[in-house]
């Protein structure tokens, strides 16, 4: 590299960024490999190998945390990225698409806290919306109690995560589709290509890092969510809604220090691990298409 | 740009697309309608338009919720930590994106990482009681730049990619200085970007309930989101209140995005195609 080159772009520059990402992002994060093998409270933190993680996987509240983690991650990407990607192909094509954009984007801006709020109300058994809704349109049996059974309550997490996030993931893919080039589809449809065939062969080609980006992007969304969880049901009833983070920060709360880094160890084994193996897929599919 | 379809396929497409817009709207205009009404009427939780608009619900929560204290914090919190979001990563893509050496790659690396690794937040308790930031708005701040800049390191590295080098060696040969040249010529070139970083990011520090809870859960500290979540397990019962609650500490951030949106897409342009 040009002398000159070095000196205009100095590394002074980044000093800023790096010192505080540093200190409090990877100093943190090389202290959690030591703090997860102690028995660390307010006063002082005792080296206990690897009882934190003993304890943890012991905990049946852990493998409820888990599994919900599992089913929220796995539901919120197929929904997220299937509802996004459909309304980018509507909006697309449609005439009004800035303005449908604005209002389909707007829930994103808000936080969690008020939408746990806001859907408790939506979603009440007995005189929330949603269910009343449902029941004037004779479809009673879908009319169910959201938010207080366990075995929907996960389910109805991921609807509300879904209802904020699309708009995220839809503007995502509405800026790759404007990089496609008009001349392209203009070309495909004199060679008689119908819609069906632009779409498996122009647009979702090159929707491709779209594609993997949104998919990433609510793989680890969804592997660490906590705030929708704790506002909404607390992990609750019960611990049917728990997962991974609530339970981690609910050890924090009792002061159990060390059982709380460990279980953020795990869940960075976790994210790290699935990203990583994500990546490497859709690397691969992005060939072959 | 778009291939237009038949004036009779626009309309099934815009019809179809309003009646999903009713998904979003119908929850706003639940919360709006809802804040205006009596207690009694509000907890029926319902879309009826209510027999009096009680106005005066705004000014009851921002006293009973105790939110002037708590807007002052947030306001606090969320400028500090954009605009330290926005210059030191700004920087930082400006000295990655036009270096090309072990440097930039490998600070490239530590700015991948933050975007997938999920930040160790228990251990940062104790990096906080070593600087004797634990409870303050600054150890908030500084974890707040910490956790969420690598994103906006990375957009704003592939949004220099459209800044053209020579630019930079036309002003040095003008006898310009490297901090001149950043300052005066290159960031005033990524005005878009900034409006993205800026709307992304104030949503993300404004709405923040995570860090707060874990360390500023005490006292005369508190955020908007917090106050909020503690207004319900007191008020949860008065519907009006809460309902005016929701709309208050929402509509900074709606106007912000409704004056801002269409950098929005600018700023994935740039960011996510490569992603």
């Amino acid at each position: 590299m040009h002398k000159l080159e070095r000196k205009t772009y100095s590394i002074s520059f980044a000093i800023p960024w790096l010192l505080i990402y540093g200190i409090f992002f990877v100093l943190p994060t090389l202290f959690s490999f030591y703090y997860a093998f102690t028995d660390w409270d307010l006063t002082s933190a005792k080296f206990s190998g690897f009882s934190n993680f003993v304890e943890m996987f012991n905990n049946p509240v852990f493998s409820t945390a888990l599994a919900n983690t599992a089913i929220f991650t796995i539901l919120s990407i197929v929904l997220k990225v299937g509802v996004s990607l459909a309304l980018a192909m509507a909006l697309y094509h449609c005439i009004a698409s800035n303005f449908f954009r604005t209002i389909f984007f707007s829930p994103y801006v808000l936080s969690y806290i008020a939408i746990g709020v806001l859907f408790t109300a939506i979603m009440h058994p007995e005189i929330g919306v949603l269910n009343k809704a449902l029941r004037a349109i004779g479809l009673d049996f879908l009319a169910l109690n959201w938010l207080i059974e366990k075995g929907q309550v996960i389910y109805s997490l991921v609807f509300i995560d879904v209802w904020k996030s699309a708009g995220f993931h839809l503007a995502i893919f509405i800026a790759a589709l404007q990089t496609i080039p008009s001349d392209m589809m203009e070309s495909a449809s004199i060679d008689g290509a119908g819609p069906w065939k632009k779409f498996r062969y122009i647009t979702f080609p090159m929707l491709a890092s779209a594609f993997n980006a949104n998919v990433i992007f609510a793989l680890i969304v969804g592997l660490t969510k906590f705030d929708l969880v704790f506002v909404t049901t607390g992990g609750g009833p019960g611990y049917y809604s728990e997962v991974l983070k609530t339970l981690v920060y609910k050890q924090f709360a009792m002061g159990r220090y060390g059982l709380a880094t460990a279980g953020e160890l795990i869940i960075f084994v976790i994210v790290i691990t699935l990203t990583v193996t994500m990546r490497k897929f859709l690397d691969k599919r992005e060939v072959e298409v | 740009m778009k291939t237009r379809s038949l004036p009779v396929g626009q309309i099934v497409l815009i019809a179809v697309l309003s009646a999903l817009s009713l998904l979003i709207l119908v929850p706003f205009y639940l919360i709006f309608i809802n804040s205006l009404k009596s207690p009694a009427e509000a907890s029926e939780l319902g879309l009826a338009f209510p027999s009096k608009l009680e106005w005066s619900n705004y000014s009851k929560v921002f006293e009973v919720a105790d939110l002037p204290l708590a807007f002052t914090n947030s306001i606090v919190l969320t400028f500090s930590s954009v605009a330290i979001i926005l210059i030191s990563a700004a920087m930082a893509a400006f000295a990655i994106q036009r270096r090309k050496d072990g440097w930039s790659a490998a600070l490239n690396v530590l700015v991948m990482l933050g975007l997938v690794v999920p930040p160790a937040i228990v251990p940062l308790y104790k990096v906080l009681s070593f600087f004797h930031l634990n409870g303050t708005i600054l150890g908030v701040v500084l974890i707040n730049v910490a956790t969420r800049s690598p994103l906006s390191v990375f957009l704003a590295n592939q949004f220099l990619k459209s800044i053209s080098k020579e630019i930079d060696e036309a002003a040095i040969i003008d006898g310009c200085g490297k901090y001149k040249l950043f300052f005066r010529i290159v960031l005033p070139l990524m005005g878009p970007i900034m409006v993205t970083l800026f709307v992304f990011n104030s949503t993300f520090v404004w709405n923040d309930f995570m860090y707060v809870l874990y360390f500023l859960s005490s006292g005369k500290q508190m955020t908007l989101p917090l106050t909020m979540y503690l207004f319900i397990g007191q008020f949860g019962s008065m519907w009006n209140l809460v309902f005016a609650n929701i709309l208050i500490i929402s509509a900074p951030l709606l106007i912000i995005y409704f004056f801002a949106q269409r950098f929005i897409i600018a700023g994935m342009t740039a960011g996510a195609i490569k992603g």
